[in-house]
């Protein structure tokens, strides 16, 4: 029982990050980007092109790689049509997430590969008398670090409390002198962070890469932020952990005949969830368009 | 440099699609004085001043701060350069703290020179704000709201500030308070330009004043020659008593 709630805390916490990179750029362009996948995907790659090197510098090489590229994103992609319509952001966003994918195809092929990165990490520990693999633990304690990280970051520093502003109402911050430029590229930045450290946790447990590994996650993500209200960052954690924790707990407690319906279920759940709170979770005024 | 207007408004022309919403407004805000720019629902007082920070842009025209030219420039440089707004309906960031909506004010005053001193003295001005420093925005009263948003605006440090509607939406005590404080404000030297529906009320305080119909300007005058002109209802409240 306790193993299956480590399991379930471990998704969950997974989840979880992979849901705040979404929030966060979503927080202050109102743009679902879900080339967010992708970003992890080029983390995951990172990880198997350093995999002879010591972890500390696999975990720096992924962290400021992948931030490079989400600055770049932001950059390249995202800044010119930033006054454009929702619709032409976010077939940008589609846009640039399948380019993406076919350079990762080009480059390293289409079939996944193998990486050896923290394969120490699927020994089995005892904690309490359960047996669990230490990659659960660990994904545990990085994330709780990684968030309170976050947390004080917003609550605390000066970039923080311009991020939440902007987050709420954009135009009002950019009267404040908030520069729309500086806070939409930390929130890029920031997420591609979230998503190396999302690409580094799920590279030590799956042990594999391929160009569409970032599809699921950014599905997941999405519907974690729509689960937790749109705009809310703590929202789409709490959504995110949910969704990883209901996903494994119906793995275990679902009969073996219909356990492969499991997604069938796992929406069932949020779409329940949908009809009792609509606006998600945590909604607030925040979700209100940019314009 | 003295006699050049802080702020200069010159022929600017503003459409929202097929809606000329201002066509060839000019106005001028000296060093000091208070401005009120009055007229009924629609006439575009809420745009000009939008127009005015930037976040709409004119077809037509140019707005000048210091003798520079503004229009054009984002919304962010032009607060830099001390430009603050009180907005149609307060904008306060209400799923922050108080305290945190300050201190985001704090950050950009402290560009521009601002420091602890004028954070007490802001505090002082609005004694319930130093109360409510850890509550969330959102749990303000209308009239502490507003006393939130002005406070905000002014430990931005501006050369000018921005009103629309200060009186809007609030107990005719708070009105008075929020007037009372406009004068304060005037005789601390405070440059102000101001749009209010409640015409009585905004030429008491403006030393000058226009009155904007239809998007156009129909009258400049001193506030004191408004308020003792005879046509003045004629000219406000005409045409179907727009109040
Ligand atoms: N976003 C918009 N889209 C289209 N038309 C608009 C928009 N905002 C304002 N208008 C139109 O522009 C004109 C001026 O509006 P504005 O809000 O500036 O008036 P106002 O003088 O501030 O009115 P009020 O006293 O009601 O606040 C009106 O005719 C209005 O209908
Ligand atoms: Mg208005």
């Amino acid at each position: 029982m306790l193993q299956h709630i480590f399991d379930a805390a471990a998704t969950g916490s997974l989840y979880a990050v992979i849901a705040l990179g979404i929030a966060l750029v979503f927080g202050v362009m109102r743009l679902v980007n879900f080339a967010y996948g992708e970003l992890l995907m080029v983390g995951g790659y990172v990880v198997l092109l350093t995999a002879g090197l010591p972890w500390p510098l696999i975990v720096a090489c992924t962290l400021a790689a992948v931030g490079i590229v989400a600055f770049l994103m932001e950059r390249i992609a995202f800044r010119p049509v930033r006054e454009a319509d929702p619709t032409t952001m976010l077939i940008t966003s589609f846009a640039v997430s399948i380019l993406l994918q076919n350079i990762a195809v080009w480059i390293a092929g289409r079939r996944p590969k193998g990486v050896s990165f923290g394969s120490s990490l699927s020994e089995p520990v005892d904690i309490a008398g359960a047996s669990v693999p230490i990659v659960e633990p660990v994904t545990l304690g990085v994330v709780a670090a990684s968030l309170i990280l976050f947390v004080f970051i917003m609550r605390k520093t000066e970039l923080g409390v311009q991020m939440r502003a902007a987050a709420e109402d954009f135009r009002m911050a950019r009267l404040m002198g908030v520069r729309a430029d500086s806070v939409i590229v930390a929130a890029f930045v920031a997420s591609g962070v979230l998503a190396a450290i999302a690409a580094l946790l799920l590279v030590a447990t799956t042990g594999s890469v391929s160009p569409y590994m970032g599809l699921q996650p950014v599905l997941i993500g999405f519907v974690a932020t729509v689960i937790g209200g749109m705009g809310s960052l703590i929202g789409a954690a709490v959504g995110g952990f949910a969704l990883g924790a209901v996903t494994v707990l119906l793995q275990v407690v679902l009969p073996e005949s219909v356990v492969s319906y499991r997604d069938a279920f796992v929406f069932s759940f949020v779409i329940l969830v949908l009809l009792a709170w609509p606006q998600g979770l945590f909604a607030n005024r925040a979700a209100e368009e940019r314009v | 440099m003295n006699d050049q207007p802080i702020l200069k408004v010159d022929g600017l022309s503003v459409a929202y699609g097929p809606v000329r919403a201002l066509r060839g407004v000019s106005i001028e805000v000296r060093r000091g004085r208070t401005v009120s720019v009055i007229g009924p629902n629609g006439a575009g007082k809420s745009t000009l001043l939008w127009t005015i920070t930037g976040l709409l842009k004119p077809a037509a025209g140019s707005v000048e701060l210091e003798g520079e030219v503004i229009s054009g420039l984002k919304p962010e440089t032009i607060a830099r350069r001390g430009l603050a707004i009180v907005p149609e309906g307060r904008h306060n960031f209400l799923s922050l703290t108080v305290a945190d909506n300050l201190r985001l004010a704090q950050i950009a005053g402290r560009r521009r020179g601002g420091d602890e001193a004028l954070y007490e003295r802001t505090l002082d001005r609005f004694p319930v704000l130093r109360d409510r420093l850890d509550s969330p925005a959102s749990q303000l009263s209308g009239g502490e709201a507003q006393q939130l948003a002005i406070a905000r605006a002014l430990l931005t440090k501006p050369l000018i500030l921005l009103l629309d509607e200060p009186s809007f939406g609030l107990a005719p005590l708070t009105v008075e308070g929020v007037f009372e404080e406009l004068v304060r404000l005037k005789e601390e030297g405070m440059t102000v330009l101001m749009v209010e529906q409640n015409a009585g009320k905004a030429l008491e305080v403006a030393d000058d004043a226009y009155i904007l119909s239809n998007g156009e300007v129909e009258t400049a005058s001193s506030a004191e020659s408004l308020k003792s002109q005879e046509d003045f209802d004629a000219a406000y409240f005409g045409e179907g008593g727009a109040f």
